[in-house]
């Protein structure tokens, strides 16, 4: 025979407990895998989020970290020359310069180093005129700019004639033009020009023309009057700029020769490769080499390159991004609180059942003198059999599922919370109901009510001032919702006994029996649901809550996208022209424009003392006619258009009015007053210290009023705004940005910080409504025993089977009603009380806190598949379980 | 742990036994001063109506419960002062029992050899060796080797207590108690087991205390013992004598229990026979003490 010890007596004591023992297991791996999973996707996520904020709200230029400079980049060969990837002539001119690039690039930071691509530089010399030589017949008047780029080759084709050849000493300069630029001039390929430098004349012959193999190549925006000519307005008629690139390694020749060269470098980060994890020390490099002066050596004649600065926009958009992520990273970990409660609930039940299951082989071993110490060891054994495999599953599953690697702490701390404590739970004595565990009730009781208080009081009075700013959680944001709900918990689990007694009261008086013993036993056995009750109100209160964040975030997106735009659509450019302005007015469906100049710089008398300040113009009565009812508008005073000789009536923004304090205010010599003052951001101009005129009376106060630089249009009421746009986009050409309302709302919507907080929520909300139902349903299950010896009774005095259901729903149906209860209320309260303090301005955009939403849509929709899944939860597992039941009541084990 | 070497004391000595049971607010006196004595290597059967107190005596003796009153000694333990460690130890080495369900004696996910060897590793009286051995022992001792790689469910009735035996003997018990141990057999499986646990009593000499609602059990037993109303009333003594021509005449002998005090139940039938009623006189003889009726009370009545 084989030995058989306490390792087998455990090992086969482990295995009679398959069903429940199986259902630990699985929610050992469900837990666990989540705690593993979670951060991958939610890491993942974020940078998600970070990289489509760095590609659709910052520009490529503003992506960049470039330095202009005046001055002629070193020359001479390169230390490697067979490294540099140039012809040997080229790098004998362009190598070092590319050698103190790469030295640049390595000076970086590591994460900066690795999120740039290696530096692009233009080097080109300010535009000279160049005339026909004499007796050619006259051209287009045109000035000529020249630049070299040892790599300029790659970047076109050549349409006619050739690449430049290399210059002869003091012979003819080769340029080549694109095609555009050289027909705006009239020069053919072939002729001769002569160029008038400061240093004396040379004759410059156009060698061939070409156009970009790449129009979209982000390189162009580097250039001007390269791809296409510049028209300027001269004194008799206009005169084109070219820029034209001659052969690299005639460069230094023809550099110094020139007028003053003008070089830029920069480097572009790519968004692609910049993660979350990694933006602060990003931001942090990035601002470190932007305070550094950088010098290309070695420091040759005159003409050398000035000390290079870099500098980016790209920190702040790194920046918004870290706090939107801040805020999402805060919501998800509020939002996580609502199913881990509940998995640590039912696992917490699932381990009672699994004892309740060893209760009769324990009582037998108990009695052949196992020591209590070691019974709780079997039973400990006995479950942690059963959870370590599931929740080393589960580490291994969240592992590939996440894609990410746990550290050792990270498994350390998810086996002991899925494993070690719910095995513990197993072996500890639940069923006590002596003074001691009374107290120990209330003493936990206090203990949470006290944390909650504390975290509400903290999180009332400081709660967005310590969470702003920081990508860090704010800790008490991430416990205050679940200690809250916990607190509603309790609260319920007090109340409910209460109530329940008053029922069986009432229940007395009427006819049949069951409600008043389904009240009556509800009412004693209610802290045996507290599990269920706890997690059942945790899951509820955080569905509604995270439905509450969604639609305030939405609805403060939507309003700042409404208030951004100001009207049904807006069209804005660094200067509208009065030519774009009439094909806008004159796409059908559009029924008024008001177009807004903004005079920057304008010296404004206060009192005996001047201000700078910005004087937009309007006709005020197109404007009224179009912000008409939209959020945000600016409600001009009828009076802004009349002057009757008397002083000027101006509205001014709250900056404005807060810089001039009262004072006097005239503007060239004309009196002004103040009609109204307006928020002084406001769609009409990106200036916030502004003063706002009728168009009418803006002659008399400013030399000459810009060229608009905002349109805001509206629409018929029965156009298609989507249609009129893309006609309105068709109208203005390609500089102008057009925007509405509903784009703006979609394009911030889009981001993946907002899907994610969208489908976290949903997974959240459905994770703890099945965990919750399910510690209903053991909360079912472990009082099975005592309901079929009262329902023996019943049935011998006539109770029905209608009974027997009733007494059934009795016994879950207070507690869940209950928990829904005041986990709806909680979700409210919750909303009402953290949402104001939770600081959402990175994702709305909005200036102020955003109003607190709570959406009866969206939240209900949140509440009611909550409840849904709960309910069905429930009756799959009281179906299922009946079918089972048969079986249950007919094993030999029953206690006599 | 070792018991305390008071010579000649009995293996089990009850005196004014009292276990009261609340619950509710309500009292059950389920015992109610018993007495009891049994010797060392003595098979003892105690018999008594449903709810006489029975299993409330002997879950009392096995460690389970404890007396409300009175003493209780077992293998030289007193179970009303035993600590929890005393406890631990006394009911792995000093008493094995046997329940009327299979349920509370056998782990049923056992088989018989594993059941056996399971008390033993619980109680870590022997090393995995010795336990291998004594299991074949107990199982040889009480012809359970079809049933040794059984587990409870397959097994008969009969098997299953037999088993039961094996279990409770198997870390060689001073004392072995059983409550109605045939209660779920019928007659020819109910012989099988008592004679299992005569031979066991023979065997071993493990003192052993039997109890039964069943009275015909007596018949097997030398002495058995009536409780009723949570009091021992009367003691049957059977003795056997083999006759000069080699018959065996058993001839069974009832004696009225009296306790330190000198209270005495009287038989029911004694009492409705003679119809004796709150008051009764007594009277002192030189050999006897005699019990009448008080006629004054009957026809006042
Ligand atoms: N745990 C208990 N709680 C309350 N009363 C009990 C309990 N166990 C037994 N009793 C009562 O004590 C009396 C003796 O019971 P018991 O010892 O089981 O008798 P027997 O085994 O002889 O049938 C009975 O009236 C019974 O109802
Ligand atoms: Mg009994």
């Amino acid at each position: 025979m084989t030995r058989f010890g306490m390792i087998r007596l455990t090992a086969r004591t482990a295995r009679t407990a398959v069903g429940p023992g199986v259902f630990l297991a699985l929610l050992a791996v469900a837990a666990a895998s989540l705690v593993v999973a979670a951060p991958g996707p939610v890491e993942g996520a974020l940078t998600g989020a970070l990289r489509y904020d760095l590609t659709s709200n910052a520009g490529a230029a503003e992506r960049e970290l470039r330095a202009d400079g005046v001055g002629v980049p070193p020359v001479g060969p390169s230390t490697n020359p067979s490294a540099s990837g140039l012809t040997p002539a080229d790098d004998a001119v362009w190598g070092a310069l590319e050698d103190q690039l790469g030295e640049l690039h390595a000076s970086m930071g590591p994460t900066l180093r690795a999120s740039v691509a290696p530096a692009q530089f233009t080097t080109v010399t300010d535009a000279v005129a160049v005339s026909t030589l004499p007796g050619e017949p006259p051209a287009q008047v045109t000035e000529l700019a020249l630049g070299a780029d040892p790599r300029f080759a790659d970047r076109i084709r050549i349409d006619s004639g050739r690449l430049p050849e290399p210059v002869v000493a003091g012979g003819d300069v080769d340029v080549v033009l694109s095609t555009a630029c050289a027909e705006a001039a009239e020069w053919h390929v072939g002729d001769r020009r002569s160029l008038t430098t400061p240093t004396g004349t040379r004759v410059v012959r156009l060698s061939g023309t070409f156009t970009p193999r790449d129009a979209t190549d982000p390189f162009w925006t580097h250039t001007s009057s390269l791809v296409r000519p510049s028209v300027l307005a001269g004194v008799s008629g206009s005169i084109v700029v070219v820029q034209g690139y001659l052969a690299p390694v005639s460069w230094p020749e023809v550099s110094t020769v020139a007028a003053p060269v003008r070089s830029s470098i920069w480097f572009r980060i790519d968004p692609g490769v910049v993660t979350m994890a990694t933006a602060g020390a990003l931001v942090s490099e990035i601002r470190a080499f932007e305070s550094q002066t950088h010098v290309l050596g070695p420091a040759t004649e005159s003409s050398r390159l000035e000390a290079l600065r870099f500098s980016t926009r790209a920190p702040t958009f790194i920046d918004a991004s870290v706090r939107r992520g801040a805020v999402s990273l805060q919501a998800l970990a509020m939002l996580a609180a609502g199913p881990a409660s509940a998995l640590l609930a039912a696992l917490v039940l699932a381990a009672r059942l699994f004892a309740r299951r060893l209760e009769t082989a324990s009582r037998v071993m108990s009695a052949r003198g196992s020591g209590r110490l070691r019974l709780h060891a079997v039973t400990a054994a006995s479950a942690l059999a059963w959870l370590l495999p599931g929740a080393v599953g589960g580490v291994l599953a969240g592992r590939t599922l996440g894609g990410t690697t746990p550290t050792g702490g990270t498994v350390l701390v998810t086996v002991a919370i899925t494993a070690i404590m719910p095995s513990l739970v197993a072996a500890g004595r639940w069923d006590g109901t002596g003074a001691g565990l009374l107290r120990a009730r209330v003493m936990a009781e206090i203990g949470v009510l006290t944390v909650a208080a504390a975290a509400v009081l903290v999180l009332v009075r400081n709660g967005a001032a310590s969470s702003s700013g920081t990508e860090s959680l704010n800790p008490l944001l991430v416990a205050g919702p679940p200690v809250v709900a916990l607190t509603g918990a309790i609260v319920a689990l007090r109340v409910l006994p209460v109530a329940l007694r008053g029922l069986a009261v009432l229940g007395r008086r009427r006819p049949g029996l069951t409600t008043f013993l389904g009240a009556a036993r509800s009412s004693r056995t209610v802290s045996g649901g507290a599990a269920a009750m706890t997690a059942l109100t945790l899951g509820l209160s955080i569905a509604v809550f995270s439905g509450s964040i969604l639609s305030t975030l939405s609805t403060g997106i939507g309003t700042s996208s409404r208030l951004a735009t100001g009207a049904d659509l807006r069209v804005s450019a660094s200067a509208l022209s009065d030519d774009q302005l009439r094909t806008v007015a004159a796409v059908p469906g559009v029924r008024r424009i008001a177009a807004v100049s903004t005079d920057r710089g304008v010296d404004l008398s206060v009192g005996a003392s001047h201000a700078t300040i910005s004087v937009l113009v309007v006709d005020t009565v197109a404007l009224n006619a179009v912000q008409a009812g939209v959020p945000g508008g600016l409600a001009v005073p009828a009076s802004l258009g009349h002057t009757d000789g008397g002083p000027v009536p101006v509205i001014l923004s709250r900056r404005a009015a807060d810089l001039v304090d009262g004072e006097p205010l005239s503007l060239a010599g004309h009196a002004l007053t103040v009609a109204a003052v307006a928020p002084s951001v406001t769609s009409l101009s990106n200036s916030t210290t502004w003063l706002l005129v009728d168009a009418a009376v803006a002659p008399e106060l400013l030399t000459g009023i810009p060229s608009p630089e905002v349109a805001l249009v509206r629409l018929d009421g029965t156009a298609r705004p989507d249609l009129v746009t893309q006609a309105v986009r068709r109208a203005v050409g390609t500089d102008p940005t057009v925007t509405t309302p509903a784009e703006l709302t979609r394009a911030r919507t889009a981001s993946p910080a907002l899907t994610g907080l969208w489908q976290a929520a949903v997974v959240a909300s459905a994770l703890s409504g099945i965990c919750g139902a399910f510690a209903i349903v053991m909360t079912l299950v472990l009082g099975s025993g005592a309901r079929s010896r009262l329902l023996a009774v019943l049935a011998s005095l006539g109770a029905t089977r209608r009974d027997e259901r009733a007494l059934t729903a009795w016994e879950i149906g207070p507690t869940t009603v209950a928990a829904l209860v005041s986990g709806g209320a909680v979700g409210v309260l919750l909303a009402r009380m953290i949402i104001p303090v939770m600081d959402l301005r990175p994702f709305t955009g909005l200036a102020g806190t955003a109003t607190t939403v709570i959406d009866v849509p969206s939240t209900t929709a949140f509440a009611g598949a909550f409840c849904a899944v709960v309910l069905l939860v429930i009756a799959l597992s009281i179906v299922a379980l009946r079918a089972t039941h048969g079986r249950r009541t007919r094993r030999p084990m029953a206690e006599g | 742990m070792t018991a305390p070497a008071v010579l000649n004391e009995p293996d089990i000595l009850c005196t004014d036994l009292v276990r009261i049971y609340r619950s509710h607010g309500v009292e059950v006196q389920a015992l109610q001063g018993l007495n009891l004595r049994v010797e060392p290597g003595e098979l003892v059967a105690v018999v008594g109506s449903s709810g006489s107190g029975k299993s409330t005596l002997l879950t009392i003796l096995s460690g389970i419960d404890r007396p409300t009153a009175g003493g209780a000694r077992v293998a030289g333990h007193d179970l009303a002062l035993m600590g929890p460690r005393e406890r631990v130890g006394f009911q792995r080495r000093q008493v094995g029992f046997v329940w009327q369900q299979a349920a509370r004696n056998l782990l049923p996910y056992l088989t018989a050899a594993e059941n056996i060897a399971a008390v033993m590793a619980i109680a870590r009286t022997a090393g995995p060796r010795a336990r291998v051995r004594r299991t074949d022992e107990v199982i040889e001792l009480l012809g359970v080797g079809d049933a040794r790689d059984l587990r409870p469910v397959r097994m008969s009735g009969a098997q299953q207590q037999r088993v039961a035996i094996a279990v409770a003997i198997a870390n060689a018990p001073r004392v072995l108690l059983a409550d109605e141990p045939t209660g779920e057999l019928d007659d020819a499986a109910s012989s099988d087991v008592l004679a299992a646990m005569r031979t066991v009593n023979v065997e071993s000499g493990v003192t052993t205390l039997i109890v039964t609602h069943d009275p015909s059990v007596s018949q097997h037993v030398r002495r058995t013992v009536q409780i009723r109303d949570g009091r021992t009333s009367t003691e049957v003594l059977r003795t056997m004598r083999v006759d000069d021509e080699g018959e065996e005449h058993h001839t069974a002998e009832e004696f009225a229990v009296i306790d330190r005090v000198g209270r005495l139940q009287l038989p029911d039938a004694y009492v409705t026979s003679l119809g004796l009623r709150d008051r009764v006189r007594l009277g002192l003889e030189p050999d006897q003490v005699t019990v009448r009726r008080d006629d004054r009370t009957h026809d006042g009545s």
